[in-house]
């Protein structure tokens, strides 16, 4: 079974993308704040990480540099989730190594699934 | 006691600002109505009943037009905060195009659509003075739509040519096209075509208007020829300063 660590600060969003991903057959990890969230990674080596950009203390794009700069963690696919979408993000965070961007409000969880399949090649 | 114009322009600055930061802040509660809809439609939160479907489906419809609508707010605010007011840099259209083309090749490929970029053979520089962000609209707007209304395995070429005063950008797809009777509406406020609203519901119809918008304040045209069920072709020039 695939596991997938979800960083994401709202509640709400957190359980509603993680009772997805577990009705589609995957374990989950989850981590409220960028610091555990880089923790997690190193510690649990998902199969991939779902990556909210605002976040209480170091936000997403730092979380993304710690990932990619460390080797132990460095091979592990980062699909962000944001409520930002200026292009300037976008492409930031697909220079510094994430394997796709999706703007929250333009996609709900199950188009969601469909982009973790394709990173997870399923 | 009369405003300054420059009073003026900094109270449109101040309210454009809050429309953005507004709109900006609208996309998480949106996201969050969104996808509980959704899930909810697809029983991933409990059973749910075919009426009781029917209802949220409707819900979700109109959640996505709220976000288009939004969308269209960030976009406009942006732009008018400077039809008055460009941000003006050398840019080298070519390379801009390009870069558009590579990234809404993918959203092509979803519907198997077949993107040609006819760039010119030798190496000449498509340079103009543009706001880089609010011709990036344009460019966007317009390939979406090309997409939008083209069926699977369609094609759209993107064209770009240097004339002595001007540049023009062509894109031509080879989709559902413009009613006859409806095509002088098309750059109108909210406006959208009946054949267009057919293939997608939420759109605002606000696109071209903002595309006209900021490609006259650059001082150049913009325009389309059109044939229902064969295609269409939109175009619009920059001008190149001496």
């Amino acid at each position: 079974m695939k596991k997938i660590l979800v960083v994401e600060d709202d509640k709400f969003l957190r359980e509603l993308i993680m009772q997805k991903l577990i009705k589609e057959g995957y374990e989950i990890i989850e981590a409220k704040d960028g610091e555990e969230g880089v923790g997690k990674v190193r510690e649990d080596k998902p199969d991939l990480v779902l990556l909210d950009l605002i976040l209480p203390g170091i936000d997403g794009f730092e979380v993304l540099a710690r990932i990619k700069s460390n080797p132990e963690t460095s091979n592990v696919p980062v699909i962000i989730l944001s409520n930002l979408g200026q292009k300037e993000d976008v492409e930031k965070a697909l220079n510094e190594g994430a394997n796709d961007y999706l703007v929250k409000a333009h996609f709900a969880p199950d188009e969601i699934i469909k982009k973790v399949k394709t990173v997870l090649g399923e | 006691m009369k405003a300054s114009r420059q009073e003026k322009e900094k109270n449109v600055f101040n309210e454009l600002d809050s429309i953005f930061l507004v709109a900006h802040q609208l996309k998480a509660p949106l996201a969050k109505i969104k996808w509980t809809l959704r899930m909810l439609i697809e029983e991933d939160l409990g059973a749910i009943n075919e009426e009781q479907k029917e209802f949220l489906e409707n819900a979700y419809q109109a959640s996505e037009r709220i976000i288009n609508l939004v969308n269209d707010l960030l976009d406009i605010s942006r732009i008018s905060k400077g039809n008055e007011y460009l941000d003006l840099k050398k840019v080298d259209l070519l390379d801009l195009v390009k870069k558009e083309v590579d990234f809404y090749k993918k959203e092509g490929e979803k519907k198997n659509i077949s993107f040609i970029f006819k760039k010119p053979l030798n190496k000449e520089k498509f340079i103009v003075k543009i706001d880089f962000e609010k011709i990036r609209i344009v460019i966007d707007n317009l390939i979406r739509n090309a997409i939008k209304y083209t069926p699977k395995g369609g094609k759209i070429v993107i064209s770009l040519k240097k004339r002595k005063k001007e540049i023009e950008f062509s894109i031509k797809d080879n989709g559902i096209g413009i009613p006859q009777d409806q095509q002088d509406k098309i750059f109108r406020k909210f406006f959208r075509a009946d054949n267009g609203k057919k293939i997608d519901t939420t759109g605002s119809g606000l696109g071209l208007y903002i595309a006209k918008s900021i490609i006259e304040a650059h001082n150049g045209r913009i325009w389309f020829e059109s044939e229902e069920n064969k295609g269409t072709t939109f175009y619009f020039t920059l001008p190149i300063k001496s």
